[in-house]
């Protein structure tokens, strides 16, 4: 029986991953997703993957983790071996006491119903005697700070919570090499930063880390190495002790430290107009016996793009759907502006690819028009101004589920843009995107709030800070069950002046 | 979302704590039964059987009465069936709609029989003492168990995942239709009977999401070494007790005689 902990390896490899001339090329393209790609990494770094959405940061990963090109079907050519096995010749059993692989959902990898028996699934794969399973089991509840929660339903844990189980699961299998792909993407500031403290651990413990994410301000500060890939290409391979040069290679990639954006702010616009008013709500989930948040008294004037922020769990989603109208507070009332053939609120949710229903694009767009009865000029009209708006052209016949990531947010948003609400609400839209289709999403929709066509108002909410210093007018914080509400140049102030300088 | 639509905790005690390859076992057995009977008070006493069983289960008034439902829609759809188009002989006929035609294209017509509603009270005593007894082991094992005990029946390890991952996977797609429905609500859809067709859009984005969960997990399980052995162990393993044994070796037994019992009338 091979544990992870003898697994046979080269312990003279001079390097924990090596990559040369790695090319593959997915059978549906036509395409290579990776170029001769070649890099090293020394045992007990932590690097950092960095690229647009869709540059082939992914395929790298898997690559490394073996899936690729023992589970795909493509075309493969170059070496990788970590920890001195070849991927392409090592066993699955080896790869999988070797690797970790943490993804971006925790909902996605759990796959068990107690968070004991998902830390012992691997182990059970590899056929270790559950004596030594539960050895592991037990260390890893220790260690993750999960021992409480040994015989909870994964889904009773916060979504911070969650993506640390799947990190314990995966520790537990004793990887040397620790690859993760976007794990942040939908963690709070709070649990983004017990996710890296807990990598941090692991990297002292001699794993080497390896991490693609979009959020770099948050990661880069635990990095030893940065790769960035363009298109396929590794086109900087950096340490990030060196700052002029990752800088230079990170300006396209993040926010960067600008100012909060007020050349193109709605403020010319806003005018004193009310669109919804909230007053001392409270809200409390039916089975709870305290409130999620209380006394709330806020202000949404026309014209002003407000963000919403705070930890998982401290209400904003449902402060959202209160704004929709799809509840009512437990006390106090919302009142909502209502104007003439306008719906008075639209939510997209977090889970886009729910919204997207429609047999095409086209269909999508034009479903909030048709079912508030507009004439076909109107819905055409509407439709070729969201196409201009969100870069839909060309796509209106393609069947929504089938397009990219980066396109289904895109046309989420197009199709509650076309509904013309007073107030648009979105939850999380930038979750997973990378800065460049932020940036060009958050604009495109701050150019039209307040005008005719757009909607009055926007309320997002988001993880990212950065998003929302850049690209809201007010910044509302849940948190401790209150609200607290700072214009974007004071939350600007404030965010900056803890994050770590870079 | 709660995610727990099967387990222990929807049990009482003894049916939870119930080794699942046990339970699986006796849902074998029991379907082996009502094949290999024929007299209404065998099938009645295995209906009463699967029925004591279900007794296992924390009952709320709410699915009670959802279970009845659907187990009354079973019994007047298999005798409704089975009372119009019985084709053996002799027929009691109690009312007909569509006379008999004899001649160069005859049809036997469509009638009510009394011998064919009879029939169909059997059939139907078969279905519902198997969907009682499958429905109980169900709900009253977690997924993670089921696939301990699968696998440890010998079931192919994908097809025992797959199971398992159906049970852990199916609360998550009902509160998915659920956000689909409020998302067409948001953009202002509203439910009416003119509208059921397109009811049927609301799957496209589940399925969709499944899919693409699917993907997901398979990368994750199959980084977590899922097809690395040929067996894999279980944690904590599976052990019966005593009566457990027992149990196993009593229904093993009369599997095996009501096989035999059944070869030895019909075809010896």
């Amino acid at each position: 029986m091979t544990s992870a902990l003898n697994t046979p390896y080269d312990a003279e490899a001079p390097h924990a991953v090596e990559v040369r001339g790695l090319s593959y090329r997915f059978v549906a393209r036509r395409t290579p997703t990776l170029h001769d790609v070649t890099f090293a990494l020394p045992r007990g770094t932590f690097t950092v993957v960095a690229g647009l959405t869709g540059s082939g940061k992914s395929t790298l990963l898997r690559a490394l983790a073996g899936l690729i090109p023992n589970h795909a079907a493509g075309e493969m050519a170059g070496v990788v071996q970590v920890i001195g096995h070849d991927t392409r010749t090592t066993s699955s059993a080896v790869l999988a006491s070797t690797v970790g692989l943490v993804l971006q959902s925790p909902d996605d990898q759990i796959c068990t119903t107690t968070v004991e028996a998902e830390i012992a699934f691997g182990l059970e794969n590899l056929a270790l005697p559950p004596t030594e399973i539960a050895g592991r089991v037990q260390a890893a509840l220790v260690r993750f700070g999960l021992t409480d929660f040994r015989c909870s339903h994964p889904h009773e844990l916060s979504g911070g919570l969650r993506q640390r189980l799947v990190l314990a699961a995966v520790s537990a299998m004793h990887p040397q090499v620790l690859v993760c792909d976007e794990p942040l993407s939908q963690l709070d500031s709070e649990a983004a930063r017990e996710f890296l403290t807990e990598l941090n651990r692991l990297r002292a413990a001699g794993v080497t880390i390896v991490i693609a994410e979009h959020r770099l301000d948050e990661v880069l500060p635990h990095a030893d190495r940065l790769l960035v890939i363009d298109d396929g290409r590794l086109v900087a391979d950096v340490a990030t002790k060196d700052e002029a040069p990752v800088k230079s290679e990170l300006t396209s990639l993040r926010f960067g430290d600008a100012a909060p954006a007020s050349d193109d702010s709605p403020a010319a616009k806003l005018s004193a107009a009310r669109v919804a008013v909230l007053s001392s709500i409270a809200y409390r989930y039916s089975d709870s016996s305290s409130d999620v948040w209380s006394n709330l008294d806020a202000e949404i004037l026309r014209g002003e793009c407000i963000a919403l922020v705070g930890l998982n769990g401290s209400g904003k989603s449902t402060l959202l759907s209160l704004l929709a109208q799809a509840g009512s507070p437990t006390a106090g009332h919302i009142a909502m502006s209502t104007e003439t053939n306008r719906p008075d609120a639209v939510l997209v949710p977090q889970q886009v690819d729910l919204t997207l229903f429609s047999r095409t694009v086209r269909e999508e767009l034009e479903f909030g028009p048709r079912q508030q009865r507009c004439d076909i000029a109107t819905v055409r009209r509407r439709v070729d101004a969201a196409v201009d708006l969100f870069q839909l052209a060309g796509l209106l016949d393609e069947p929504p589920q089938a397009l990219s990531r980066g396109q289904r947010v895109r046309t989420a948003l197009a199709a509650a843009y076309t509904c013309r609400p007073t107030l648009l609400l979105l939850d999380e839209p930038t979750t997973g995107q990378d800065a460049p289709t932020v940036a060009a999403l958050t604009s495109a929709l701050r150019a039209t709030v307040g005008t005719d066509d757009g909607p009055a108002a926007i309320v997002f909410s988001t993880h990212h800070t950065a998003v929302a210093r850049r690209f809201a007018d007010r910044i509302w914080t849940l948190a401790d069950g209150r609200l607290t509400e700072t214009s974007a140049a004071e939350f600007s102030a404030r965010s900056t002046a803890v994050e770590v300088p870079r | 979302m709660n995610g727990r639509l099967f387990g222990g905790h929807l049990a009482r005690p003894w049916l939870a704590s119930l080794d699942p390859r046990v339970k699986l076992l006796f849902v074998f057995s029991l379907s082996i039964a009502v094949v290999c009977v024929n007299h209404p008070a065998a099938l009645a006493a295995c209906c009463a059987t699967a029925l004591f069983f279900s007794l296992g289960l924390r009952w709320r008034r709410r699915g009670v009465l959802a279970v009845a439902a659907i187990l009354a829609l079973v019994i007047w759809s298999t005798m409704l069936s089975q009372g119009f188009f019985y084709a053996f002989e002799p027929r009691t006929i109690l009312f007909t709609i569509v006379p008999a035609r004899s001649g160069p294209d005859p049809f036997p017509g469509v009638a009510l029989s009394v011998e064919g509603l009879q029939y169909g009270a059997i059939q139907s005593l078969r279905l519902i003492a198997t969907m009682l007894a499958g429905l109980t082991t169900s709900l009253s094992t977690g997924p993670q168990r089921m696939l301990v005990a699968l696998s440890a029946l010998r079931v192919p390890r994908p097809l025992a995942f797959m199971t398992a991952t159906a049970l852990r996977f199916l609360p998550l797609l009902i509160e998915e239709v659920a956000l689909v429905r409020q998302a067409r609500r948001y953009r202002g859809y509203r439910f009416s009977l003119a509208k059921v067709p397109q009811e049927v859009g609301v799957l496209l984005p589940v399925i969709a999401s499944a899919l693409r969960r699917a993907e997901n997990l398979a990368e994750s399980v199959t980084a977590r070494g899922f097809d690395a052995r040929r067996r894999r162990t279980s944690y904590p393993p599976l052990k019966m007790n005593r009566l457990e044994q027992v149990a196993t070796g009593v229904m093993l037994a009369a599997c095996a005689g009501l096989i035999t019992y059944r070869i030895w009338r019909d075809w010896l």
